[in-house]
């Protein structure tokens, strides 16, 4: 029971402070005037970040090297997007070829 | 209130954001057979992706607190995560409302409704795919932790069907238009670079914010 309720107060924690991070950011921004040069650089600014965790949820699993089957996924998907299919497409292919590389990792250290 | 601006809303994109949620409500499964899968109450994943709504925080804390840290010590490392949503809140700011809907709209912020919202031509339309997208996830990513929850122990093999592949696949498909920018493709490549070699070093959350010093880069 203790230590559930530590975890609760953890999860209260976690809550109320991105509320508060999320809150600081928009409130922020209404002290700039927004130049379109400024705005831009925003702009640039959610997308480096966004980019980024693509690329670390590619190659890492928490603190742990990801497997070759979720890489081969996200590749293939790449290939997709720059190819302009649908984002559904994109992500069912993506599962697939993850799926596949798994099944065979699987099957192979089963033998 | 917004039904009819998001009538409005281009019928492709309105498709693309509920395959999203689509998605979402996947990725969301995986965090409730994650979370049975280390035997916690059904109520820690599901007060998590109600109260604090930013998946990867959520896998990081219920992470630790299965690996046997502390409670605390795993909410602070999920704050470093969520920093992010500072940048994003100036992002978004000057096509968020200015009355009461800001405190709701602060809530659904997260990496999928900015990128949406950001990638839209007019203000009009930016608010509209925002609110959009940020109450389509406020309801999915609940309701596939839930059913991941009470699949979960027949769900043995969620990892093997490739639902991790998702999350990579989503960012980099709506981050691809807003890559066309040079100044954007310059300091998300930089970026990357950054938050790949400071990996190993720093603690998680910490080189996602690194991957700013990229913006110096592209403002050249």
């Amino acid at each position: 029971m203790h230590q559930q309720f530590i975890i609760l107060i953890g999860i209260m924690l976690l809550a109320m402070g991105t509320y508060l991070i999320r809150y600081a950011g928009l409130s922020l921004g209404q002290y700039f005037t927004i130049t379109q040069q400024r705005e831009q650089l925003f702009n640039d600014a959610a997308t480096t970040l966004l980019f980024s965790i693509a690329i670390l949820s590619t190659f890492f699993e928490g603190t742990d090297w990801a497997d070759l089957g979720k890489i081969m996924g996200v590749l293939v998907g790449l290939f997709l997007i720059w190819k302009n299919h649908s984002l559904i497409t994109t992500i069912v292919i993506a599962m697939l070829v993850t799926t596949i590389f798994r099944f065979a990792e699987f099957f192979w250290l089963a033998q | 209130m917004k039904y009819k601006e998001i009538k409005n809303l281009p019928k492709p994109l309105i498709k693309s954001i509920v395959i999203l949620c689509i998605a979402t409500a996947l990725i969301g499964i995986s965090l409730g057979t994650f979370a049975v899968n280390y035997q916690l109450p059904i109520w820690i994943p599901l007060l998590l992706s109600i109260c604090v709504l930013a998946g990867a925080a959520e896998f990081t804390f219920i992470g630790m607190i299965a690996a046997g840290s502390s409670p605390i010590t795993a909410a602070i490392v999920g704050l470093l995560i969520n920093l992010r949503h500072l940048p994003f809140g100036l992002a978004i700011t000057h096509f968020i409302e200015k009355n009461k809907l800001k405190y709701f709209a602060t809530h659904i912020m997260n990496d999928e409704s900015v990128l949406f919202g950001l990638s839209q031509s007019s203000n009009e339309l930016k608010l509209s795919a925002y609110w959009l997208c940020g109450v389509g996830i406020l309801f999915a990513w609940p309701i596939g932790v839930l059913s991941g929850y009470v699949l979960g122990s027949h769900l043995a093999y969620a990892k093997l069907l490739g639902i991790d592949t998702i999350f990579p696949v989503v960012l980099f498909a709506l981050t691809f238009k807003a890559l066309k920018r040079k100044s954007a493709r310059k300091s998300a490549m930089t970026g990357a670079v950054i938050s790949l070699a400071t990996f190993p070093f720093l603690p998680l959350g910490i080189p996602i914010l690194m991957s700013l010093f990229g913006l110096l880069v592209g403002r050249k």
